[in-house]
């Protein structure tokens, strides 16, 4: 397959798996499992485009285990550790994917906001994680709160990543329309 | 400067030496590699060990198979606080450790420091978490007077922690055993994701304020009193110590009264009556139960207080008196009789008091059970 063609499959899957991660599955039990699976399977796929090699698949891995685990043992300590740590992983994953865009905007000369999207991402997903620290020994209306505060931070930043992805891919198509027609 | 290196660049260097220091080269990057690569999985072993061990000591408190009476929690749980704290400390200081070690061999300085700090905080917190868990569920100090009616109720309350999903069953004292009166088989509930039991009476931050009613007449209360201790059974058939104390209201000789009451806060209350025939009063009267529980600070009579040492007093017919009663010790449930005692007949009235929980009166009720 044609590299650049590579390069957008890639960025298409990677944007299906944001989109995918904007649906909220998590009220329904065991659905979320479900979400997961198709998410990280989503992750995988857009990676398998990538030569890059990264840590991802490992983070993955963590992320099922400790989802499912948590599905498993309905313990209240458990149930704060994998919200904490499925959070970071996600971080981490789209840390690693950002990298991959980074390189991708300079193949294409796409001077996109990639870094300062990433910032913004990598800040406010930091503070939402440190915030669910704490959550073990608040009062539960805070709880919710704090679970629910999260949630919507966490979904607005995908959204804008999303739309990141999409106007990147966009870019890239073109190019690859002029390497095809010239 | 641009001589030199041009002398230096007519050297011929040997294929054989050229070789010689490419390999070299190759060997000390394998090795740098070699010496970076320990540093995750000691990462992911110490992670991994500090959130099972909290996860299996979370499990081991709020265990279903936990059939030990209330005698052995004491050493558990005064053993348990420590150690969540020790653990803390050492995994938190495992951590500074391996992130100190990190940052120097060169990995993203920013990242690692962010995991430290959330590994950091979910250790802080979950330590403080398990510090406020109960072993057991915990039985509030309760004392009831009940008539001499075929049939009463009681009401007995109970704490748990928000993740213990066990329920009353049974109370049992040698050999009566009495069902809790509003048993259903559907006692879960869940509200926005969260367990809340139907039967909670309060829900505090790590706990659930818990009631059992049960119902019995005059004959199994007569056992329940007579019996040394009193237990409650749980859903998974363990056995919790119930500190109950019951009593029969006895007296018929009672003066005619109006009575009232309010509570001033936690621990005070105020009983007035007014007479509806002279008397003369000389002690203060509670249940034999609650002698040392329930003290007399003063009584108000035409605006004058008067303490204990004042008795007895004479009253009139219309007279008004006030009494200012203190909780030693509380957090206790009651629902007795308290007043005046004198030649003439008791001045008694019922008082009912539930303590309103705070996360510092559990603490009481723990160290009360200890």
């Amino acid at each position: 397959m044609n590299e650049t063609k590579e390069h957008v499959k890639l960025l298409q899957w990677f944007a299906i798996a944001l989109f995918l991660q904007l649906l909220y599955f998590n009220i329904f039990k065991y659905v979320n499992i479900l979400q997961d699976i198709l998410v990280y399977g989503a992750y995988l796929k857009s990676l398998s485009y990538s030569k890059k090699v990264t840590p991802v698949k490992k983070y993955i891995g963590i992320a099922i285990v400790l989802a499912l685990v948590s599905n498993i043992f309905s313990q209240q300590l458990l149930f704060y550790w994998s919200t904490v740590f499925i959070a970071g992983m996600d971080l981490l994953i789209i840390m690693e994917f950002c990298k991959i865009l980074v390189s991708l905007e300079q193949r294409y000369n796409a001077h996109g906001p990639t870094a300062r999207v990433l910032k913004k991402y990598v800040i406010i997903v930091f503070a939402v994680i440190v915030s669910w620290t704490m959550l073990s020994n608040l009062p539960r209306d805070w709880q919710i709160g704090l679970l629910v505060l999260g949630a919507f931070l966490l979904f607005v930043v995908n959204i804008r990543l999303f739309f990141h992805v999409l106007s990147l891919r966009k870019h890239v198509k073109k190019k690859s329309f002029v390497v095809t027609y010239l | 400067m641009s001589d030199f290196k041009k002398q230096m660049d007519q050297i011929d260097i040997p294929k054989s030496l050229h070789k010689r220091s490419l390999q070299g080269i190759e060997q000390a990057r394998k090795e740098q590699q070699k010496s970076q690569r320990w540093l995750p999985k000691i990462i992911t072993i110490a992670v991994t060990l500090a959130a099972g061990g909290f996860i299996a000591l979370s499990i081991e408190q709020g265990g279903t198979n936990n059939h030990q009476g209330a005698s052995t929690t004491l050493v558990q749980e005064q053993f348990s606080s420590y150690t969540y704290l020790g653990i803390a400390i050492l995994c938190i200081s495992i951590i500074l450790l391996i992130t100190k070690r990190k940052i120097e061999s060169g990995s993203d300085k920013v990242k690692t420091l962010g995991v430290a700090a959330v590994l950091i905080l979910l250790l802080g917190n979950s330590a403080l978490f398990l510090q406020h868990q109960l072993v057991n569920p915990l039985v509030i100090p309760t004392s009831i007077e009940v008539n001499k009616d075929e049939q009463n109720g009681f009401e007995i309350r109970y704490i748990t922690n928000h993740n213990d999903h066990r329920y009353v069953k049974f109370l049992q004292a040698d050999d009566v055993i009495l069902p809790i009166a509003y048993f259903t088989s559907k006692q879960d509930n869940l509200i926005n994701g969260f367990y809340y039991p139907y039967d909670t009476y309060q829900s505090l931050r790590y706990q659930y304020i818990r009631d059992a009613y049960f119902q019995a007449d005059l004959s199994e209360i007569e056992k329940i009193m007579a019996s040394k201790d009193v237990y409650l059974i749980l859903s998974d058939d363990a056995k919790i110590k119930a500190p109950l104390s019951l009593n029969i209201y006895q007296n018929d000789n009672q003066v005619p009264h109006q009575s009232f009451r309010a509570s001033r806060d936690q621990d005070e209350h105020v009983i007035s009556f007014i007479l509806e025939q002279d008397a003369v009063l000389d002690d203060f009267y509670v249940p034999p139960l609650l002698e040392n529980q329930i003290i007399l600070k003063e009584f108000i009579v035409n605006n004058q207080p008067f303490t204990s040492k004042n008795f007895p007093i004479s009253l009139k017919k219309g007279q008004r008196i006030e009494l200012i009663i203190q909780f030693k010790d509380s957090p206790f449930d009651m629902n007795a009789s308290v007043g005046l005692s004198g030649p003439d007949g008791y001045l008694l009235t019922k008082v009912f008091s539930q303590v309103y929980f705070t996360e510092s009166m559990v603490k009481k009720v723990r160290e009360m059970n200890e």
